[in-house]
């Protein structure tokens, strides 16, 4: 008897054994087209790996070269006008020194100066300070000279006889004064009106003396918090615990000791940018189908970062970002299949040179001056480590640490 | 190596992964595209095409359901739109008329080499053979195929009925001793 059957359900099983193969052109011309496309699109991905990298840190760089020359333009400038105009308008017509500070130049139009040395007044009534110290600068060498007699001193103070005003006094006649008051510690009061134009001169650059006296003292004054500070570079020798993990793999017995150096440049307190030379020798191990594996990798690491203190202070927090450039030196596959393990050079596995993106956050602590102690932790997330994608993305977490030493 | 690593592979490019993507599934997808296309050449286009577009839309896969099947639906479609220009609508013809389907002595299909069946489906007229496809070979219902081809579900089951009335009277003039199909595809 015949059987029959639906002719779609025969056909089916029928095909159902049906094999074939297409030429091997099919996937030459897949491949060539993948190639197009690829080359396509190859400037976008290089630049956004590379280019968008690139264009960070040369924004980074132009805001810190931005920010340094704001700086100096705020600083060194400002501060010198500062001090110039501020020492013109007080010391140049004055000699008079409060005997609260030796080289506190006071206004010559101040009232309390006037007073001082006001004709006709009495120096115990002019100020309850009967003892006024006057600085005779001669040469390089400063002496005082403490005025013990009231009298004697409103007389050589007073320079033609009459009541000066207070207010109105004049540079000449303070220094006229001042001259008097020489003449009578020189005894040579004779020549006092030839003498005048000479002590003038005199008593100006006995004066441009002292303000570069002053100037001195008050830099000496704070040279030692201040040194530091100017001192533009450093260098700082690190050691780091550093953790390679992996995005998307379960990985363990990732920890290592490395070692690595950076050098700063101190565009400003705040703002540095640092090159670094960082050794790292790298380690994970994961399990994978009752194998356990550990891959072992060497990069010599050049970095490019900056560095932004957050609050300059003794214990001063800050955040660094920036790149890196990793040399791949050795890798190194360990597969234990079993009871057997297997050491297998896997140097072609990796790229002979990868980026990575660095950021970090640490805290920075002045021992003595010159050099300060760094903590810091740090996160590298590395592009394309691999010549072909794996399944997971490695990245590198480090805890870091040294002495910095700043010149 | 398995699809999980491999689509993470494409995903990212990477030739290695496509090569070896392209050599897991090319046999299965080009017997596919050999069943929805008129001959070889078109079958090859066809595989060609469906990889590229495999290829660049991966990353759109999301992991929910089969990989194959994926993959599969790509190659048909790309199968459909290559010959969906050529399908008429037809006169549809009553549910009566083909209420009782085609059949076909088992005896006589098994003698047919699968070359010869190939080549039979392959002859059938674009809108019968993606419908007798779609429907009889890869489980696609009515309302589905009518929806993909653009056409009624009516023209759907008029398609299949008559492609089935087509095969049969084939496979019975391959049979006969004065058939000219043979001559026509050899083995």
């Amino acid at each position: 008897m015949e059987i029959k059957n639906d002719i779609g359900k025969g056909v089916r099983k029928r095909l159902e054994d049906l094999q074939a193969s297409p030429n091997s052109s099919v996937w030459e011309n897949i491949e060539h087209d993948l190639n197009k496309e690829k080359d396509d699109t190859r400037p976008i991905l290089f630049w956004w790996r590379y280019g968008i990298g690139l264009l960070i840190l040369l924004l980074s760089l132009l805001g810190g070269v931005s920010i340094f020359h704001k700086n100096d333009l705020n600083n060194k400038p400002n501060k010198t006008s500062k001090t110039n105009s501020k020492e013109q308008s007080k010391s140049v017509p004055s000699s008079t020194f409060s005997n609260t500070s030796d080289y506190n130049i006071e206004s010559p139009n101040s009232e309390s100066d006037t007073q001082k040395v006001a004709p006709g007044s009495n120096f115990s009534t002019a100020s309850n300070n009967t003892n006024y110290w006057y600085t005779q600068v001669t040469g390089d060498n400063i002496k005082s000279r403490k005025i013990k007699n009231p009298t004697q001193s409103n007389h050589h103070l007073t320079t033609n006889g009459q009541p000066s005003i207070p207010h109105k006094k004049s540079t000449k006649t303070e220094l006229n004064e001042k001259n008097s008051f020489n003449r009578e510690t020189s005894k040579n009061s004779s020549s006092s009106n030839d003498s005048i134009s000479a002590q003038e001169t005199e008593e100006l650059k006995n004066l441009e003396n002292a303000k570069d006296l002053k100037k001195n003292r008050s830099s000496k004054k704070d040279s030692i918090e201040k040194k530091s500070d100017k001192n533009k570079w450093s260098v700082y020798p690190n050691v780091a615990l550093t953790s390679y993990g992996a995005f998307g793999k379960n990985v363990s017995n990732q920890t290592s000791f490395n070692f690595g150096i950076y050098a700063t440049y101190f565009g400003s307190e705040k703002l540095n940018i640092r090159l670094g030379l960082n050794r790292l020798n790298l380690n994970q191990s994961w399990t994978e189908t009752s194998n356990h594996y550990t891959q072992k990798v060497n990069y010599t690491e050049a970095s490019l970062e900056l560095r932004y203190f957050i609050v300059k202070k003794k214990l001063a927090p800050f955040v660094t970002g920036g790149f890196g450039y990793h040399f791949m030196n050795n890798a190194e596959l360990e597969s234990k299949i079993g009871e057997t393990i297997y050491k297998t050079k896997n140097n072609t596995q990796f790229q002979n040179s990868t980026a990575s993106i660095n950021l970090g956050l640490g805290a920075q602590l002045q021992l003595i001056p010159h050099f300060y102690f760094n903590l810091e932790g740090g996160f590298k997330y590395l592009f394309s480590p691999y010549k072909n994608p794996e399944d997971f993305n490695p990245y590198i977490i480090t805890i870091m640490s040294g002495i910095e030493y700043k010149f | 190596m398995e699809d999980k690593q491999l689509i993470k592979g494409c995903k990212k490019n990477a030739p290695k992964y496509q090569r070896a993507l392209y050599e897991k599934y090319k046999d299965t997808l080009f017997v596919l595209s050999l069943k929805y296309c008129r001959n070889l050449e078109d079958a090859q286009d066809n595989l060609q095409d469906s990889f590229l577009e495999i290829f660049k839309n991966i990353k759109k896969y999301s992991g929910k359901g089969s990989f194959e099947g994926w993959m599969k639906r790509i190659t048909i479609n790309k199968a459909i739109d290559k010959y969906k220009s050529n399908i008429g609508t037809l006169n549809i013809i009553s549910e009566d008329n083909y209420s009782e389907e085609p059949t076909i002595a088992i005896d006589i299909l098994n003698e047919i080499s699968l070359s010869d069946i190939l080549a039979l489906i392959q002859d059938l007229p674009n809108r019968y053979r993606l419908v007798f496809n779609l429907y009889e070979l890869d489980d696609f219902s009515h309302a589905e195929i009518a929806k993909m081809l653009s056409i009624s579900i009516g023209t759907s089951k008029s398609n299949l009925h008559r492609a089935k009335l087509l095969l049969k009277e084939k496979i019975e003039k391959l049979k006969s001793p004065s058939n000219k199909l043979l001559e026509n595809h050899g083995n």
